[in-house]
């Protein structure tokens, strides 16, 4: 059924239900790992490989097909218990799947299979297979390509070949040639064993490595490398060295001797049988794709950038419909109640309402499940609690939570740096954990939802938890902050030195975590989307981040507040609260003018000092603060005069201004005029720089 | 910019041979050494990308210099230049660390595709 039809209309649906597929492989072999008996998991795993061999023949998609055919006969295997299922079952399962998604990726973009290794693969596959039968007297490892050439290996290496396969190297057989007119053959050969045997073992050679190193070859040598290196890379490194002709590298196979074709008719009578069923079952596959295509038609793909455009009409339509509003308001004002006013009124009311909702149609729009991100992370935490040696039960709860596309991006990296570090410092290792206690397996748990009007992301670990006096003590040792000033800090601000640049726990570099560049990479991630995080942690019972996202970054409210007659926005999302400060409330530490705010010392400054803009303060016995926070501590900023908040939309100021300090972007107000939004971050920064340099004087 | 490239050897016709061989295919001599204890010193002085060593010198032989200009710089790229009936110096010397080996006679594609080969 290959043939015969076009099979270019079915592509997409092809695509669409590989993705699929995909997807269920990809959730099942994680949670497979977890669950190692759980045959209802093999069965999907097993039902999910099935349907792709089966779509990618019917599509002439060979190596996908090949690779997902060897993928099921493993599983089959598997399923009737014939082989267990180990960590390395698991790795070459999700190999497996590696190779799929790159495969797809091809037939997605090139509409056809691209140049993409999968021999190594099928062979690694072949092998597992291949260690189920039982009687196999003889192995023989031949050179494929190559014909006539033969490398007999003996038990104890085909020992190590196959159990360099288990564990996920790669087994090469490289034909190494040398010039014909080469002098000095013996060191010649010497120098690629030397740099082989920096990526791996040479496990063969033939001759024998004396006999080469005697030069007592023509020009060609043959060597059995294991390493982890793939072709490509080993194939450099010896070309690395000169006067080398060719070099050919394939993969060791290890192949049944011919003895065992006895066997193999009734192998093939059962592959026969499988292969009707599947036909049947292609169809019925077929059948069903068709009536998914109708369903997929009634959705378009639209370009982001489209979307990105129709948020800044309609950003200028908000616009546009509070000027309106105040338009008609003043009308009103000077001309009474009149009819045709009211008419206008009605209008703007009405066209109010419709910009509104469009507004949200389009918010909705570039609104995405946090699944997408979200997704990737169990394998990735699988991968690493492999490599860190814990065993770890990841959750994740609220994947179904949406977020603006352009948070999405953003919050990826922050995310994966705190699954690191909790997996790596968080979770203790299984022994430590069972000394102490707890189940050896650590829990990480990483949720998502909606709050009012922000998101909650949270970031969850049961592990050892973060000590505030060792916080302290690695701040003071690493000069972050002097031991007077370390010793007034209370234990949450203590934690929060983990967020100083140049801070890091890990008393090992591990490759995963710990290169002192961590926590305040983190933040900064999230700040730059106005997001805020935060730390709770108990020593012993573990760590937990919050970071509360903005629905969205383009339309944001704000508070307006006034300098003389120029308006400025504070983002309500860094607004704490706003107080009024009597004059004689103001203390001073040193040159420091602070405020008690419920026991608390709130230091202040003026929007004017912290913008540097040039003028007499005036002289008031009552002023206004707006509050904010960044992570840390609050600042409280004073201004002229408090006007309201309002939903502004955000525009940049624009390349020829460029990016000014203590600025966010400018928004169009309803009466026209610009108002500056401010940065509340750079501000605050600004703020504490400002502050140690007063109290240090 | 060619690169650049130090030349070690003890007979001031070889190194003549090999400057000569450098120059006309774009590589620049960073300075020579007429044996092990100069090309150490000129190692750290220059910094070049490539070194051609002769194995047999008066002072330092090429294979103590190797171990010591190695010790320097482990990303240093050295070429051995050694006469036939040297096979176990020569592998003495990759075993120090350098990279590959020319066969005197020199023939001129012989030591560019090495130098090309070692660059890399």
């Amino acid at each position: 059924m290959t043939s015969g039809f076009d099979i270019s209309q079915y592509l997409n649906i092809f695509l669409d239900e590989a993705d699929e597929q995909i997807q269920i492989l990809d959730e099942a072999i994680v949670n497979l790992e977890n669950d190692k008996k759980n045959s209802d998991l093999l069965n999907d795993i097993f039902r999910a490989a099935h349907t792709l061999k089966g779509s990618s023949a019917s599509m002439g998609f060979e190596k996908m097909a090949s690779v997902t055919h060897d993928l099921e006969n493993v599983l089959d295997k598997l399923r009737q218990g014939e082989v267990e299922v180990t960590p390395e079952i698991i790795d070459l399962l999700l190999e497996c799947l590696d190779i799929i998604k790159v495969l797809k990726e091809e037939i997605a973009s090139e509409g056809k299979e691209g140049k993409t290794e999968t021999e190594q693969l099928i062979s690694k596959l072949k092998v597992v297979l291949d260690g189920t039968t039982v009687a196999k007297n003889e192995i023989t490892v031949s050179f494929d390509a190559a014909g006539d050439e033969h490398i007999q290996l003996d038990d104890v290496e085909k020992g190590l070949v196959s159990e360099a396969y288990r564990k996920g190297y790669f087994v090469w057989h490289i034909r190494v040639t040398l010039d014909s007119d080469c002098m000095m053959k013996g060191p010649r050969a010497y120098i690629v064993f030397n740099n082989l045997e920096s990526i791996g073992e040479i496990i063969k050679t033939v001759p024998s490595a004396e006999d080469i190193e005697a030069e007592k070859f023509e020009n060609q040598f043959h060597l059995v490398l294991v390493s982890q290196e793939d072709k490509s890379n080993v194939e450099s490194i010896i070309d690395s060295v000169s006067e080398i002709e060719s070099i050919v590298i394939k993969p060791v196979s290890l192949e049944e001797d011919k003895l065992e074709e006895t066997k193999e008719p009734e192998q093939k009578e059962d592959v026969e049988d499988k292969e009707a069923t599947e036909e049947v079952s292609d169809d019925n596959n077929v059948r069903r794709l068709k009536t998914e295509k109708i369903k997929t038609s009634q959705t378009v793909r639209v370009d982001v950038q489209r979307l990105e455009n129709l948020m800044n009409l309609v950003g200028e339509l908000v616009i546009d419909r509070i000027r309106l509003a105040d338009v008609g308001e003043n009308l009103k004002n000077h001309l009474g109640t009149e009819g045709t006013l009211e008419t206008l009124e009605e209008v703007s009311i009405h066209i109010g309402r419709i910009t509104g909702e469009l507004q949200e149609e389009i918010m909705k729009a570039r609104m995405f499940p946090v699944e997408q991100v979200f997704n990737r992370f169990p394998r990735m935490v699988r991968d690493l609690a492999r490599r860190a040696g814990k065993e770890i039960n990841f959750q994740v709860v609220g994947r179904e939570t949406e977020l603006d596309r352009t948070v999405i991006e953003e919050i990826g990296d922050p995310l994966i740096h705190l699954l690191r570090n909790a997996i790596d410092h968080g979770i203790e290792s299984p022994e430590k954990r069972r000394k102490l206690g707890k189940p050896a397996e650590g829990l990480v748990k990483l949720s998502a939802s909606h709050q009012e009007n922000q998101i909650v992301i949270t970031v969850e670990d049961d592990g050892a938890g973060m000590d505030p006096e060792k916080i302290k003590a690695k701040a003071i040792e690493k000069g972050l902050i002097n031991r007077e000033n370390a010793r007034r800090l209370t234990p949450k601000e203590a934690i929060n030195l983990i967020f100083k640049p140049g801070f890091s726990t890990a008393k090992e570099i591990s490759d995963v975590s710990g290169r002192g560049v961590g926590m305040d990479i983190v933040r900064n991630h999230i700040e730059k989307i106005n997001g805020v995080i935060d730390i709770h942690s108990e020593v012993g019972k573990g760590t937990k981040f919050t970071i509360k996202l903005p629905l969205t970054l383009a339309i944001n409210r704000s508070l307006l507040v006034k300098l003389e007659e120029s308006v400025f926005a504070f983002p309500l999302s860094n607004v704490v609260e706003i107080i009024n400060v009597e004059k004689d409330e103001i203390k001073h530490i040193h040159r420091q003018e602070v405020v008690m705010v419920r026991g608390e010392v709130l230091p202040l400054f003026t929007l004017e000092e912290l913008l540097d803009i040039k003028r007499e303060t005036p002289k008031r016995e009552s002023f206004p603060v707006v509050v904010v926070k960044i992570s840390e501590k609050p600042v409280g900023i004073i201004v002229d005069q408090l006007l309201g908040e309002q939903e502004i939309v955000i525009k940049s100021l624009g390349d020829y201004l460029g990016q000014v300090p203590g600025l966010a972007g400018a928004t169009i107000m309803g009466d026209g005029k610009v108002a500056l939004i401010l940065d509340i971050r750079g501000l605050v920064q600004h703020a504490r720089t400002e502050e140690y340099a007063r109290i240090a004087n | 910019m060619g690169k650049r490239v130090l030349v070690v050897d003890d007979a001031a016709f070889m190194r003549m041979m090999i400057k000569d061989i450098l120059n006309k295919n774009g590589y620049e001599v960073a300075g020579e050494a007429e044996n092990g204890v100069k090309a150490v010193e000129l190692y750290k002085e220059l910094k070049p990308d490539l070194v051609t060593m002769d194995i047999t010198m008066p002072e330092k032989d090429g294979i103590a210099a190797v171990k010591e200009i190695k010790q320097i710089d482990s990303d240093a790229r050295i070429i051995m230049c050694s006469a036939m009936g040297q096979q176990m110096m020569v592998m003495e010397a990759i075993q120090a660390g350098a990279k590959d080996f020319v066969v005197k006679p020199f023939q001129q594609e012989r030591v560019i595709q090495a130098l090309e080969k070692a660059s890399k």
